[in-house]
């Protein structure tokens, strides 16, 4: 019976998973700032030169400071996927061997989606990334993904 | 060079192989370090082309943060391999134009053999941020080619000597010991001496050159032998039959000479030389033999006629002539040489002629001796009545040819028969003697003849081209006038005598010779009985 039970929470488990990704596949991202930054839009480089740690400045010389979705969310494995080609895992890989020059400063994690938008809301240098349909007045879309 | 380190065959084998090997080796070596240099150098332009691909995606990295640190510890990573001289990364200059990255360490300025490796955006692929350059070190590259070089060489250098060694051990061996030892066999033999000439020694059985070169040797020094030794015993009997023919020739009492077709004497014997030169002297005086002889013609027209085939090959002459103030006589005998040998003789040697003359002066002396004793009157030295008559005829024949006269006068002394008795033989010799002088003093030329026909009675003949009877009587009156001189007979006594005269006269009284002395006889017996100490002519007597 046991065992019985745990093929279907497995079963039941995978068809989740199933779920969730197929709604992540669906879910279309948008970089935000904070509504005073006198930034308007982004490229797509831009977006990623500041996520990927090459500048730590918006285009302006304002200082960036990107947040991170929680970590093994499907936002930011989608969101990675969609801007670099890159899951999350080959993304952690790539801070990893920065780190060891000292260089490397990957993005302020964040609790959660709502902590995020929170932070991006306060803060004058936050930049974030948020599914399309959270999208709020606290903040401003300064590139939107094709 | 060679030939002053060594005269040694196999040395120099050697040496030259060895130095050929040198040659060689130096050549290939330098050969296959320049195909070798190009070789390390690709393959080393291939490594550094696979480390950059190795440190790519770092170095990418690093030039998209323009992260110096990463960059250089990149740079130094690469730098610490061998075939790596210099390295660099550096970013792509941003809008404003500055470069932000640029790290390089090592000699990075040859720019042709460094390999660049564009750097792409690591997460946009058709963007360039930076470029990877990598100088691979040629000086390292050259090094090991030449560390290699070196050891090929020593290899090959003494893979040479060791070859040079050992074909000069074969040489030496094989060729070398041999050829010595032929050498030194063959140097034993003295071609003069033919006992010297023995079988050169040499391995039986053996078929290479050396042997068969010995064997051909040993067969030709075999016959060689033989035929020198024949040549020896040949050369001795020539030699002795020579010495044999020298001996006759030089010491053969006749003069013996070789004519050549001039008439020159090419060859003589001492003997020949003795008999023509004086004492004193060293040669002869002409080598031209008629002129030798004084008596050129007769010799020259011998000399052509015994040349000549239709004559018999040889002919004898005696010959006088004079070698200085000496008439000598030669017995000469003239043969004309046919060559006997048929091979290739000039047509010239044909012509000769040998001429082998004896000295025959005491034979001819003695025969005219004899021959004068024959025809003279020993008392006297008139002719005898024999040859005077024989001489007469002889003048009568040359008369009667040339239309001459001869003159005959018989002579008859007067008043001798009382001498004789009175003063004896020896005055009356004496009486004749100096009788017969003044016949000779007055009637001296060639034609003359005067004889004694015995006793006191005498014939003078002359021949005269034209006779004129006045001038005959007055030589005739002159004669007895002559003869009647005083006759000395000894120291202190003299005496003198007279003479009758008859002349008959030919062709006029007779042109043979009995005809004429019996006329001239009669006309001296009608001289005497009519008185004596007169001259008749018998064209006179005869009208009586």
């Amino acid at each position: 019976m046991i065992i019985a039970r745990n093929l279907c929470f497995n079963l039941i488990l995978s068809m989740f998973l199933l779920v969730v990704s197929m709604y992540a596949e669906s879910t279309e991202f948008v970089v935000v700032v904070n509504k005073n930054n006198p930034i308007n839009a982004l490229s797509k480089r831009e977006v990623i030169d500041i996520y990927m740690g090459r500048y730590s400045t918006f285009p302006d010389g304002e200082i960036s400071k990107p947040l991170d979705l929680p970590a093994k969310s499907a936002f930011k494995n989608d969101f990675y996927l969609k801007l670099v080609n890159k899951d999350e895992q080959q993304i952690n890989a790539y801070w990893a061997r920065l780190l060891f020059s000292g260089r490397g400063k990957p993005p302020t994690p964040s609790a959660s989606l709502e902590d995020a938008l929170k932070t991006i809301a306060s803060s004058q240098y936050a930049i974030g990334y948020i599914p399309l349909s959270h999208v709020t007045d606290t903040v401003k879309v300064v590139y939107t993904f094709d | 060079m060679i030939k002053i380190i060594s005269q040694k065959l196999y040395l120099r084998v050697a040496l030259s192989i060895a130095l050929v090997a040198i040659v060689v080796s130096i050549v290939s070596s330098m050969l296959s370090y320049y195909s070798d240099l190009k070789e390390k150098k690709n393959t080393n332009y291939l490594l550094v082309q696979q480390l950059a691909h190795t440190v790519e995606k770092a170095a990418t990295i690093a030039a998209y943060l323009n992260d110096q640190e990463l960059s250089q510890e990149i740079i130094n990573g690469l730098l610490s391999n061998d075939i790596v001289q210099g390295a660099s990364i550096e970013g792509k200059s941003n809008t404003k134009g500055e470069m932000e990255l640029f790290i390089a360490n090592g000699t990075t300025n040859k720019q042709k053999e460094a390999v660049l490796v564009k750097l792409v955006h690591p997460f946009l692929d058709d963007t360039f941020i930076g470029v990877l350059s990598i100088y691979p070190d040629d000086k390292f590259i050259q090094q090991q080619a030449q560390a290699a070089l070196k050891k090929e060489f020593i290899l090959m250098l003494i893979q040479s000597i060791v070859i040079a060694f050992f074909v000069s051990l074969v040489v030496q061996r094989w060729l070398t010991k041999p050829i010595q030892n032929l050498t030194d066999s063959f140097a034993k033999i003295n071609p003069s001496k033919p006992e010297t000439l023995k079988m050169l020694s040499f391995k039986q059985g053996k078929r290479d050159e050396i042997s068969r070169l010995t064997q051909n040797i040993n067969a030709l020094m075999h016959e060689l032998h033989l035929t020198i030794s024949n040549e020896q015993t040949l050369r001795k009997k020539t030699q002795e039959l020579e010495a044999k023919f020298r001996l006759i020739f030089e010491q053969a009492s006749a003069g013996i000479c070789l004519l050549d077709d001039k008439n020159t004497i090419t060859t003589f014997n001492p003997a020949f030389k003795h008999y023509f030169t004086l004492p004193g002297e060293e040669k002869l005086s002409t080598l031209h033999f008629p002129e030798l002889l004084n008596n050129v013609e007769k010799l020259q027209s011998l000399l052509l006629d015994i040349r000549s085939d239709i004559n018999p090959p040889q002919t004898t002459l005696d010959v006088e002539c004079k070698i200085g103030y000496k008439t000598v006589w030669f017995h000469c005998l003239f043969v004309r040489l046919t060559d006997q040998r048929q091979n290739n003789r000039s047509p010239q040697q044909e012509q000769l002629v040998e001429v082998i003359l004896h000295d025959v002066t005491e034979r001819a002396e003695r025969e005219f001796q004899t021959q004068f004793e024959a025809d003279h009157d020993p008392l006297t030295d008139l002719f005898n009545r024999r040859a005077g008559e024989k001489r007469l005829k002889k003048a009568l024949r040359e008369c009667a040819k040339h239309g001459q006269h001869l003159v005959l006068m018989m002579i008859d002394l007067d008043k001798f028969k009382p001498i004789n008795d009175t003063y004896g033989h020896e005055a009356g010799d004496k009486v004749l003697i100096e009788i017969a002088n003044r016949f000779k003093k007055r009637f001296n030329d060639n034609t003359d003849i005067c004889i004694r026909l015995g006793g006191d009675e005498f014939i003078i003949a002359q021949q005269i081209n034209t006779y004129d009877k006045t001038a005959t009587q007055n030589q005739a009156i002159a004669l007895i006038d002559e003869l009647q001189q005083q006759v000395s007979i000894s120291n202190t006594r003299t005496c003198a005598v007279g003479a009758s005269i008859g002349i008959a006269i030919a062709p006029t009284d007779g042109t043979e010779l009995h005809e004429l002395m019996h006329n001239g006889d009669k006309t001296l017996y009608h001289v005497k009985e009519t008185g004596r100490g007169k001259v008749a002519f018998y064209d006179d007597i005869k009208i009586r």
